[in-house]
């Protein structure tokens, strides 16, 4: 007797997310009739995926995953205090053909891709300023967005029309209210999932009935380091320990979206609005002074008071988060555990999720 | 008929100095016996060999009375800004304000070597969360705390953006301890596209216009933060005039870089020239007295040249060193090798080559800025220590890894790489933590073999 295929849902619990989602990574975004097939990657919740459609090309934000990227491009050599997040993503630079823009968030990110870069005029570098309370850093980002507008234009790609900046403009900012929507009625996992696929594909997954079942079990807040690929077993883990990961406040997770746009600032100056919606509001951990992640946690905290813990995690080598610890124990009254990502402490993880759960139990 | 001169041991020095001290040695205001600062603590001392000169015994003596000196100002009523990371550029500007004095508490990386860990600031570092994954920056952190070596700064300004992630999160760490921190931002030195406006830099990298207008934007943000602090608004007349004065300071520091590098003896030991460098970051805190130590020391660089004098034997491998050590000691390893320094590149270069003095000054310390090597791409830093490696006739290349410094996990190799593949000299990584000696065995065989296959090639040629 054959064997039935069966094609789980993206997110579904055990189905690598990439694996998913790279199958789509060819099919065209259609805006207004317009089938946008080009890809231009990146990483950085700095950089509006906005923008880069206004331009006529797809933008597809990378999950990474080592291994996929490792069997064409060029990798940067693994060394002590090397990232491995970094190098990743680095990795997409060491693909030939392939536009990438790269945004100067860590000094690793600034680094890691210098040595693999096999076409430098198919690489972009955006500065996003640490700084931020000042107008003079509000203007450059902007100015860098200009920059990378006059970049896509030079590689094919077309000036944006106010008519088509709204039109796409409003497609994500409602794509961003659908998943956030949905976001109480979906395991962690698959919200990861569907909206890695927002961001691959420009459109929001169906949230499948497999994936409705809404987690009635102790809710943790995910803090701290970009994920890879292969972190994300960490929802998993911390499910079968009896808990589900209720904020995503991982780099790249929903603390690092933008703002809602504003329907009057998009009709008077679309991209000043985009600007402004990533620029001011994302509380990220470089930024300096970060007082608004602090304010953005104690916020999520005082919101989101069903909240029983935090678990943090970090890369290795990431200094800008690991620095952060004892400052988050003092400042957040909820308790933390710290789960350093990456190594071969599968298992030894698992059961640290585990010992934490008893304790805030 | 040449001399080779030996350096003293701190036990030498007590004997050197109460011969110089018969012979009529005149010494300023915070003069003294060396042996004096290792009853403050200062034991690594005891492990060094010094230049005996009275030029090298007041620049010693300019480096470890810092501390006592900016404490003696604050008393005096100037207010003390500790600028942070940017490497020589925020204290031109605070110069300009003569009731301001700045330092680095960055330079709190060296105490934990200076003092052999005596004072336990890593252990201190160590508890506040920064351990050893970062650099040994995280003295300064601990520092901070203990408040027993500088005095608290009435006002913090440091760089962000193209900077070193260990020190970003240090630093921004102090601001949460209640040591607020004026940022200002940097950005990753980038190609200008094409036609687009963009301007040569001290040093020969070129960045666009538009990089040196936000920098220069923000540079005049930390001028009102000064004023504020001065009760007075910048004179621009007056920036003008200290940008001139301190290019007078970068020119003696150029050119005694370059007589000791050219000399066929070394007429300065390695850890003294590193100790001069070091000056041009900011002046130690006395900029008339950096003036008086730069002179001295060309004056006695001079006189041993005209008479053929100097540490090293005419046939010492010419060692490019990148990278400060965290370890001084070093410094004196690699001459009692076999080798010296002839090239050096320790992360501010942009503090050595003169401001340019055309541009209006904020444009022009912009510049500066922005020709730091560690804010633009490795390969940038890579021509330039090629350029200097080839003008200095270096033969070997040492690369001092500083342990868990974010630029340090991937720079190494692609140093290495160009810089082989242009001049096909050797080159190694070492890393050098603050005390070395557990790891001296083996930081002694990789030097010995880096020399000893330089010294190969040079018989082939």
């Amino acid at each position: 007797m054959a064997k039935k295929t069966v094609t789980l849902p993206i997110g579904w619990r055990g189905q690598p997310v990439a694996s998913a989602l790279q199958q789509k990574e060819q099919e065209p975004i259609n805006i207004k009739g317009h089938n946008l097939t080009k890809n231009v990657y990146y990483a950085s919740s700095f950089v509006p995926p906005e923008w880069i459609a206004a331009h006529g090309f797809r933008p597809y934000r990378i999950l990474p995953d080592g291994h996929a990227a490792s069997t064409e491009a060029i990798r940067v050599p693994e060394r002590e205090g090397l990232c491995p997040y970094a190098a990743d993503i680095a990795a997409q630079a060491g693909h030939k053909n392939q536009i990438m823009v790269f945004a100067n968030t860590c000094d690793q990110m600034r680094r890691a891709p210098e040595s693999v870069i096999q076409d430098p005029s198919r690489t972009f570098f955006m500065h996003i300023p640490a700084t931020w309370n000042n107008p003079e850093a509000e203007t450059y980002y902007q100015s860098e967005l200009t920059r990378l507008g006059g970049y896509l234009e030079a590689m094919g790609g077309s000036a944006p029309s106010k008519e088509n900046m709204l039109s796409i403009m409003q497609r994500y900012e409602a794509g961003r209210q659908e998943l956030l929507a949905s976001r109480k009625s979906c395991c962690a996992r698959a919200h990861i999932a569907r909206t890695s696929h927002f961001y691959q594909t420009g459109t929001c997954p169906p949230l499948h009935n497999a994936l409705r079942s809404a987690p009635t079990s102790t809710p943790l807040m995910l803090l701290g380091s970009h994920l890879r690929q292969a972190d994300l077993a960490i929802f998993d883990q911390i499910e079968n320990a009896g808990a589900h990961v209720a904020i995503d406040a991982t780099d790249g997770g929903e603390r690092e979206w933008p703002r809602a746009l504003q329907p009057q600032n998009m009709q008077t100056d679309p991209l000043h609005e985009l600007a402004q919606a990533y620029f001011l509001t994302i509380p990220a951990v470089f930024r300096r002074p970060n007082d608004a992640l602090y304010q953005w946690l104690q916020q999520a905290v005082e919101t989101h008071s069903h909240l029983r813990g935090i678990i943090f995690v970090t890369q290795p080598w990431c200094d800008l988060w690991k620095a952060e610890l004892p400052r988050l124990q003092s400042a957040i009254s909820l308790p933390i555990l710290h789960v350093p990502l990456g190594g071969g402490a599968h298992e030894s993880r698992a059961t640290r999720i585990e010992a934490f759960l008893e304790m805030i139990a | 008929m040449s001399t080779l001169l030996q350096k003293l041991t701190l036990d030498d020095w007590n004997e050197q100095y109460a011969t110089l001290h018969q012979q009529g040695m005149k010494e300023p205001f915070y003069g003294g016996p060396l042996c004096r600062h290792v009853l403050d603590g200062d034991t690594r001392l005891e492990k060094l060999e010094f230049d005996p000169s009275p030029a090298a015994l007041r620049l010693w003596n300019l480096l470890l009375t810092e501390e006592q000196r900016l404490h003696t100002a604050r008393r005096q009523g100037r207010h003390i800004v500790g600028t942070m990371k940017d490497l020589g550029t925020i204290p031109v500007l605070a110069h300009a304000f003569p009731n301001i004095l700045p330092f680095y508490p960055d330079g709190a990386w060296w105490t934990p070597c200076i003092m052999e860990m005596n004072d336990a600031l890593l252990h201190v570092a160590d508890r506040l969360g920064i351990d050893e994954t970062f650099c040994p920056v995280r003295a300064m952190l601990a520092a901070f705390v203990t408040q027993k070596h500088f005095p608290i700064p009435d006002l913090l300004i440091c760089s962000a953006g193209a900077v070193c992630d260990d020190f970003s999160a240090i630093v921004q760490r102090l601001h949460d301890m209640g040591h607020p921190v004026h940022w200002w931002d940097i950005p990753h030195r980038r190609e200008p596209a094409p036609n687009e406006v963009s301007v040569q830099l001290p040093g020969g990298c070129i960045a666009p216009q538009t990089q040196i207008t936000f920098v220069a934007s923000e540079l005049k943000r930390v001028a009102d933060a000064l004023s504020e602090l001065a009760g007075t608004p910048l004179d621009l007349n007056q920036l003008t005039a200290t940008i001139q004065r301190i290019n007078k300071v970068r020119k003696r520091l150029l050119s005694l870089r370059e007589k000791v590098f050219l000399a066929s003896h070394s007429p300065l030991p390695a850890l003294e020239l590193h100790i001069a460098e070091m000056l041009s970051i900011h002046f130690c805190s006395d900029l008339t007295e950096t003036e008086a130590v730069l002179d001295d020391l060309l004056a006695e660089v001079d006189r041993r040249i005209n008479t053929q004098q100097g540490f090293t034997s005419t046939d010492a491998i010419r060692v490019f060193w990148v990278n400060p050590v965290a370890d001084l000691r070093l410094m004196n390893r690699l001459e009692n090798l076999g080798g010296r320094l002839c090239g050096t590149d320790f992360m501010f270069t942009h503090a050595i080559d003169p401001i340019p003095e055309s541009p209006p000054p904020l444009e022009a310390l912009a510049q500066s800025a922005l020709a730091d090597p560690m804010v633009g791409p490795t390969q940038d830093r890579a021509r330039r220590i090629l350029r200097d490696a080839r003008t200095f006739a270096a033969e070997a290349l040492v690369i001092c890894r500083i342990p868990g410094a974010s630029h340090c996990a991937t720079e190494g190799p692609q140093l290495a790489d160009t810089i082989r593949a242009e001049l096909g000299i050797p080159c190694i990584e070492i890393e050098v933590p603050p005390i070395e000696d557990a790891l001296d065995g083996s930081i002694r065989t990789k030097l010995e073999a880096l020399l000893e296959t330089a010294r190969s090639n040079r018989r082939d040629r």
